[in-house]
């Protein structure tokens, strides 16, 4: 059957106003938290520091009041390719010693590293899912926005246009619910006179040829939306951000500088926790490295 | 009064969007409505009524959960039996902003869109869009190769109602398809919906917050308020119920208030006015009485 509620299963890039503590931090200090940890999801390549990374990410999202439930949700559309790229970790192992094989035929071989492989890329991934859903449900566009912008500004020094670039990103992260609504209203539209979205039956022709009575009339409404939008700012005066002051002034708090030193923590011991607390010879790992 | 089998029966009907999520929001909280046919109904009611929820039950493109029941033409929407295009096909559901699906380059194409999904042949698309653009009051041979894109912006909520009639529907329901159009193009497209309904004798659902082109459309009317049917009567009835109607912010048409204050200054007005012509004929009566 139709299923018309377009993003109703979507949940990255949904905000959820729950009013939690992690609504009320500074976006600036959630973003360089956000990157940190993006980052040692990313590092991280052990599977104590992996699940302690996952562990924490559901802890945070009970934290944001946001139902764990609606959040597992964000998952269901990679996993198939999660679940491809597990498989292929699966095999990429090489075994070291003959004990290690547990199954092989022709020349696959499933080792003990591999399977580990698979689960640590899992959960890595879902982890780093789960991370951006919690960053987009606990902060809004315009704070999002707002707080990169000040991050970038330095920048601005060796010409990289931070106001605009953060413009850009409002502008372009606005339009995702927007032109998702047209879709919508466009589909009932054109399912209204006969049109069937439901089945994907046909050739590629047939199949392309559907999609033209959506994508024609979504491209002109943007067409004219985008019209508008510069009207609207030409008429508000808007000249780019030279001299422009905000209305929203970012504060840092002392709980925001907590929060900073929490997640550097969690970092270190994310990308740490394997290579130096469970193996004991640190000697033998730096000669590794 | 004797009206035959309801063309649209709907029981108890309740709808939550985003279900199962925490953005959900209950739209619908178990309405009833019966459309009997060639009767011209009215939906009247506040932004987040329910509405458009309740408009997108008739023709399937929503569908009754386990709570209500929706029955179009004897047929039960909740049945998984029931050939929903074939439903599509008795029900024409116009939107707001009906030109934005246009998505053909010429005019006649577009309106055929609808007759060549359900697989008529060449011939009788031609014959159904030669009346639909008549029914509308475009002529064929002049407009049916002329560029969509060219066209007005009256002309081309014309041409998207053509392209519903081309079904031939039973009922046609009209979402707010009047906002807008500027004074001329709206009384046109009025005088269109009102001859099919005269003249056709086709079924009409007409969904609007202007109270007089409901005045001028309609038989019946549904006050929505919160998801709930909250008045319903004749047109003419409800219209003189000044007060109660302003408890839903909705007031009555100028010409109505006329009668209902010259009735309240104890003058004998027979009845609530509901056209021009309707008051200018009482308050003759008063005059030379």
């Amino acid at each position: 059957m139709e299923d018309f509620e377009l993003l109703r299963h979507i949940t990255i890039g949904q905000y959820l106003p729950t009013d939690s503590p992690l609504h009320r931090l500074d976006p600036r200090v959630k973003l360089v938290a956000f990157t940190l940890l993006c980052g040692a999801f990313i590092l991280g390549s052990g599977p104590a520091g992996i699940f302690m990374g996952l562990i924490v990410m559901l802890g945070l999202l009970v934290l944001a009041r946001v139902p764990l439930h609606y959040a597992l949700q964000g998952l269901r559309p990679a996993l198939p390719w999660l679940l491809l790229l597990a498989v292929l970790q699966l095999f990429m192992v090489r075994p070291a010693t003959q004990s290690d094989v547990i199954w092989s035929w022709g020349f696959l071989n499933l080792t003990i590293g591999g399977v580990q492989m698979a689960v640590v890329t899992l959960c890595r991934f879902g982890a780093l899912i789960l991370l951006v859903s919690l960053l987009t449900f606990s902060t809004d566009v315009t704070a999002l926005t707002h707080g990169a912008e000040r991050l970038l500004r330095p920048f601005q020094r060796i010409g990289l246009p931070a106001h605009e670039l953060a413009l850009v990103a409002t502008i372009a992260l606005r339009y995702v619910p927007l032109l998702a609504r047209e879709m919508e209203q466009v589909m009932k539209a054109q399912a209204s006179r006969g049109a069937d979205f439901g089945r994907g039956h046909g050739g590629l022709i047939q199949r392309v040829r559907r999609i033209f009575p959506l994508v024609i009339p979504l491209f002109l409404t943007s067409l004219e939306r985008a019209e508008a939008l510069v009207l609207a700012m030409e008429t508000r005066c808007y000249t780019g951000g030279r001299g422009r002051s905000h209305l929203i002034q970012l504060r840092s708090r002392p709980g925001d500088y907590v929060t900073l030193g929490i997640a550097l923590l969690l970092t270190l011991a994310i990308v740490g926790v394997d290579r130096w607390l469970l193996q004991p010879n640190l000697g033998g790992w730096l000669a590794h490295l | 009064m004797v009206k035959g089998e309801p063309m649209v029966a709907i029981d108890s009907l309740r709808y939550t969007y985003m279900r199962g999520t925490p953005l959900e929001s209950v739209a619908l909280r178990g309405v009833n409505l019966v459309v009997y046919p060639s009767e011209a109904v009215g939906i009247a009611g506040a932004t987040g009524s329910g509405k458009s929820t309740l408009a997108q039950h008739m023709n399937g493109l929503l569908r009754p959960s386990s709570l209500g029941k929706v029955i179009v033409d004897g047929q039960d929407l909740a049945d998984p039996q029931v050939e929903i295009r074939s439903i599509r096909r008795k029900v024409g559901l116009v939107f707001q902003f009906p030109e934005q699906q246009l998505f053909e380059r010429i005019v006649g194409d577009d309106i055929a869109f609808g007759p060549r999904q359900f697989g008529l042949h060449q011939e009788e698309v031609r014959e159904r869009v030669r009346w639909a653009m008549e029914m509308v009051g475009l002529e064929f041979q002049t407009f049916k190769d002329r560029l969509t894109f060219s066209l007005s912006g009256g002309e081309r909520r014309r041409v998207a109602l053509a392209g519903v009639l081309a079904l031939r529907p039973k009922i046609l329901v009209l979402d707010e398809s009047t906002s807008g159009l500027d004074p001329k193009g709206r009384r046109g497209f009025l005088a269109r919906i009102r001859d099919l309904h005269q003249v056709q004798g086709l079924t009409l659902v007409f969904i609007s917050n202007n109270m007089e082109d409901l005045a001028s459309i309609t038989d019946r009317l549904y006050i929505l308020d919160g998801g709930r049917v909250v008045l319903e009567g004749p047109t003419r009835r409800l219209f003189g119920m000044e007060e109660e109607l302003s408890r839903y912010s909705l007031r009555p048409p100028p010409v109505a208030q006329i009668t209902s204050q010259l009735q309240r200054k104890g003058l004998p007005v027979v009845q609530t006015a509901l056209t021009v012509e309707e008051a200018e004929e009482a308050v003759w009566k008063i005059l030379s009485s």
